[in-house]
């Protein structure tokens, strides 16, 4: 993958972020906005909010990392390592959110 | 190895003088996101292994806990607009048009539109800063 598509993929994730992100702390910080969990939206929601989270995460402590670590060697140590970690923890949290949210 | 001489690592994170405001917001985007990024594994981890089995949210004990919480959210607070600075910044919406070099050299691209936009972000941070600190000092019970 293209280094400009890897942060073109950033930005829209981050913009993911910001609409799915804001769903997840209004409904599970103001009371008035309970009733938010109850619909079908909200666990779809959360699956991308979960997947957006974690490729953002991981690309963007990957250009930190690359550019305290140059080199295309270490680039490609770095890039397996950070989607090894964040398929994990995709697989994982998905799977909670399938327990949390399957029982219904 | 002539190309670590100019290598300072980490620690070129702290050189900020002599450098424009957008080092110190460049030098924040990235201590915020790895604040959040541990803040972030360690909740899915939470989450999954504490809540999803008992239904009982944990969340950090003391008032440590709830002062790591308070800091959490204004970092995502500036992290999250800062963010929307750079996306508008790195598709041009905000840099203003290059100019002919003649006396005395100022930078459009910087200054203008964009150093607006940084003085914007500071401003709404400043704002949300302030109403989050009521809340903390509510949440806190002080």
């Amino acid at each position: 993958m293209k280094e400009s598509t890897k942060m073109l993929l950033h930005y829209i994730t981050g913009f993911l972020i910001l609409i799915t992100g804001a769903t997840h702390l209004i409904a599970n910080n103001l009371v008035r906005f309970n009733w938010i969990k109850d619909t079908l939206w909200y666990p779809m929601s959360q699956g991308v909010f979960l997947a957006a989270v974690l490729y953002h995460a991981m690309n963007g402590l990957r250009v930190i990392l690359v550019e305290l670590f140059p080199g295309s060697s270490s680039g490609k140590i770095i890039s397996i390592i950070l989607t090894v970690v964040g398929i994990i923890f995709f697989v994982f949290g998905l799977y909670f959110l399938l327990v949390i949210f399957g029982g219904r | 190895m002539g190309r670590r001489e100019n290598k300072l690592g980490i620690l070129g994170w702290l050189k900020l003088k002599g450098y424009s405001i957008e080092k110190l917001m460049y030098v924040a985007q990235r201590i915020s996101g790895v604040g959040i990024i541990i803040f972030l594994l360690a909740h899915i981890l939470n989450v999954g292994l504490v809540y999803a089995p008992t239904k009982e949210l944990w969340e950090p004990p003391g008032i440590i806990g709830k002062a790591v919480l308070v800091i959490l959210g204004i970092i995502v607070v500036f992290h999250t607009f800062n963010g929307v600075r750079l996306i508008l910044a790195e598709y041009g919406f905000i840099v203003g048009k290059p100019r002919r070099a003649v006396y005395p050299y100022k930078m459009t691209s910087l200054s203008g539109r964009q150093r607006l936009a940084v003085y914007l972000v500071l401003a709404v941070f400043i704002i949300i800063f302030y109403f989050w600190i009521m809340v903390a000092f509510n949440l806190l019970g002080w």
